[in-house]
């Protein structure tokens, strides 16, 4: 009856789950770190410390506000939509979660004869899963917005949607420029093409740099971060889409943010930084099958530098011009940027760098 | 700081110089940013770093004492009268002549002011004649209870008798900081 | 195990479905679509088609019904009215249109043929899921700099992504330029209508 189980299978199915429950649980402790991080670096760019009474140099500050938070009463509007103002956070929250699923963060590698991969799942639309669960987010943003019966929220949940479906367009359109170089949405394989012609597609001139601008742009404004949160705009709604929640509720809308943050720079440096790139060609298979993580790592810490560097610098735009923005410069630049690309691919396959 | 002088830019003509002006702008932000990242930070680090007041900060009373060591307060209940907030009480009483508290003839027995009510405006100091009530630069008064928020006379009064008075106001006795 | 994950989302499909129907606030109906169509993607992926099911999650859930509640919370429909009388009489054709529906289903399912149809009509139709080869169409140039994936790979790793493009822009060109057109003119169409007229301005 059970004949269809072979042991393979069995160890394929418990590593994935191990791994699940590592990255899960090292983007929660990420985005409890990411919340100190910033709050530290935004002090010293405002010329001040940052938390540092609890714990050495503040380290156990992020324990300290999630006991704060988990034990805050948890209100919900009288006049709320119970279900939906409770699977809200949820619905932000799972899809952030799950995309790191396909994210590779190291290059495949053979510890004694078994394949070790530093993915969880390489599917082979695996950039398309991306965009797809990505935009589910805005389900818990929307929603959110709607379920707590209050004016800012709904203004904060349609600002959500219409940013986030706005900018989904030029992140894509940036994105798929990386597609048509490396003739793959697989997210593995676009790495490794990179890792092979030795060159990270952001330093592919011009379009894969017009590119890269393009998505980190769109990217920043995905993720509602300053100088696009509009849909918390705290100084016209209150907080937007979560200004009626509060305690466990309130901090999973934290984490999807965060997370998100990780996310898009994750799927950035895949597409156009090449994940592992400096290891592979130059350290060697095995080396850089050990080495590789820490390099994603390094670029990931400085894409997070990069977040919270814009936000303390930045004022956040206003909402025409936000949309202005989204449709008429990034979208139109990432679909030109796009035919030209597939123009050049389409005439040089062997391609011409650096002018590809 | 300095301040920065503001100039307004030049008007770009064309799309592409308009965004080259953005974009330098946004760089010259981050510039901004990423330098004061290297600045010492000016935050105080308060219970270990303690604040240098300056010499007529109006913090907690103090009832001063002559070189002598006697009360300088005599009891007349002017700086009650004078306080708007009404947070002073005094009840003067008769020097003992065996043992005078005080200079004159009669002495406050009891002081109290009511640090709630209290508004710092210094107008109890400004009404003392005989100079025996003063603010020092004592800050930390939050309490838990309303109770602890009342000042007994036993509390405010200066404790040992000195040389000259380290804190005083008046001019002669200006502490170093305020001197400069 | 297949047969275990398409029973619990078939079972949750239908319910999700009649949920969607019978909800008299437009706000759940719209939800319990979203679900259904989570639903959906999960049986493309038991089928073998990962990139119908990520389209699917992308394109219905993700953008089109993202737009609908943006119109219902614009609406602000959290009171819903009952149904005017005045459209009364369509209900009657509503049961009509419904059953005939139910009968083509019928009838489609009833005459679909139970052998996996040919590599590339059934890519189409996501039956495909025997690990055949495709045959992987040529490249119109060599392209090694942007190589395809490696020859050999069964449909179901392929993910059905290159036997659809091909179908796509080969045997159903036309109709695929069709609907492009047929976007392109909603887009104006809503340009237009959107647009403030000049006088009014």
């Amino acid at each position: 009856m059970f004949d269809w189980i072979s042991w393979n299978v069995v160890l394929a199915v418990i590593a994935a789950f191990v791994k699940a429950f590592v990255v899960v649980n090292a983007l929660l402790v990420a985005f409890a770190y990411m919340t100190l991080t910033e709050r530290k670096v935004m002090g010293r760019m405002q010329v001040r410390y940052g938390p540092n009474r609890v714990g050495p140099f503040g380290l156990l500050q992020p324990i300290a506000d999630g006991i704060k938070l988990a034990f805050k009463e948890d209100v919900t509007p009288s006049q709320a939509n119970i279900w939906v103002h409770t699977i809200a956070p949820i619905m932000a929250l799972v899809p952030a979660l799950i995309i790191f699923a396909v994210i590779p963060i190291g290059p495949s590698l053979l510890i004694a004869d078994q394949p070790w991969t530093w993915y969880i799942a390489n599917i082979n639309v695996s950039y398309l899963y991306v965009t797809a669960v990505a935009s589910l987010g805005v389900y818990g943003l929307v929603l959110a917005g709607w379920a707590s019966n209050n004016k800012y929220s709904l203004l904060g949940g349609l600002r959500a949607s219409a940013q986030m479906i706005s900018y989904e367009l030029a992140q894509a359109a940036a994105a798929l420029t990386v597609v048509i170089l490396a003739g793959s949405i697989n997210l593995y394989e676009i790495v490794e093409q990179q890792n092979r012609s030795l060159i990270p597609y952001a330093l592919y001139l011009p379009v894969g740099l017009v590119a890269f601008a393009v998505y980190l742009i769109a990217g920043v404004a995905e993720t509602n971060r300053a100088p696009f949160d509009l849909p918390e705009a705290e100084g016209e709604l209150g907080a937007g889409f979560h200004t009626e929640y509060s305690g466990f509720k309130w901090s999973m809308f934290f984490m999807a943010e965060y997370v998100n943050m990780v996310n898009v720079s994750a799927i950035a440096i895949v597409l156009f930084l090449g994940g592992w790139w400096p290891a592979v060609p130059y350290l060697g298979e095995t080396v850089a099958g050990i080495v590789g993580p820490i390099f994603f790592l390094l670029k990931l810490a400085l894409f997070m530098f990069f977040f919270i560097w814009l936000r303390s610098t930045l004022p956040r735009l206003r909402f025409d011009r936000l949309m202005g923005l989204g449709w008429k410069v990034l979208f139109p630049v990432a679909l030109v940027n796009l035919m030209v690309t597939a123009v050049i691919v389409a005439l040089w396959p062997t391609g011409v760098w650096p002018f590809i | 700081m300095a301040y920065v002088e503001l100039k307004a830019p030049p008007k770009p003509s064309n799309a592409v110089e308009e965004a080259l002006a953005d974009f330098s702008a946004i760089a010259k932000g981050l510039g901004v940013t990423l330098r004061h990242m290297f600045v010492k930070p000016v935050t105080m680090q308060y219970p270990e770093e303690r604040p240098e007041l300056p010499a007529r900060h109006r913090g907690r009373h103090e009832l001063e004492r002559h070189e002598n060591g006697l009360e300088r307060c005599v009891g007349c209940e002017l700086c009650a009268l004078a306080c708007p907030a009404k947070a002073i009480f005094v009840e003067g009483a008769e020097n003992p002549p065996d043992a005078p508290v005080s200079i004159g003839e009669r002495y406050a027995k009891t002081w109290i002011v009511n640090m709630i009510r209290c508004i710092f405006c210094g107008f109890c100091v400004e009404a003392c004649p005989t100079e025996a009530v003063q603010l020092k630069r004592v800050f930390e008064l939050a309490d838990y209870t309303r109770e602890s928020m009342i000042y007994t006379k036993e509390m405010l009064l200066a404790p040992a008798p000195k040389k000259e008075p380290e804190d005083s106001w008046l001019p002669g006795f200006l502490p170093e900081a305020a001197k400069q | 195990m297949e047969f275990v994950v398409f029973v619990i989302a078939a079972a949750v499909a239908v319910a999700a479905a009649l949920m969607m129907v019978l909800q008299r606030n437009a706000m759940y109906s719209a939800l319990f679509l979203v679900l259904t169509f989570f639903c959906i993607a999960v049986f493309y992926v038991l089928l073998g088609a990962f990139f119908l099911a990520v389209v699917q999650v992308a394109v219905y859930a993700g953008a089109i019904m993202v737009l609908m509640l943006f119109v219902l919370m614009l609406l602000n429909v959290a009171h819903p009215e009952p149904a005017d009388r005045r459209l009364a009489f369509l209900k009657p054709f509503g049961v009509i249109a419904a059953l005939v529906l139910v009968i083509e289903l019928a009838v489609a399912v009833l005459q679909a043929p139970t052998e996996p149809a040919a590599a590339v009509g059934g890519a189409a139709t996501g039956a495909a899921r025997q690990a055949t080869p495709i045959a992987r169409p040529a490249p119109a140039t060599p392209a090694p700099a942007f190589p395809l994936p490696p020859e050999g790979v069964g449909a179901a790793e392929v993910g059905h992504t290159q036997a659809l493009a091909s179908v796509l822009f080969t045997r159903f060109l036309l109709p695929f330029e069709v609907t492009s057109i047929l976007l392109l003119a909603a887009i104006l169409g809503a340009t237009v209508l959107a647009r403030k007229r000049p006088e009014t301005t």
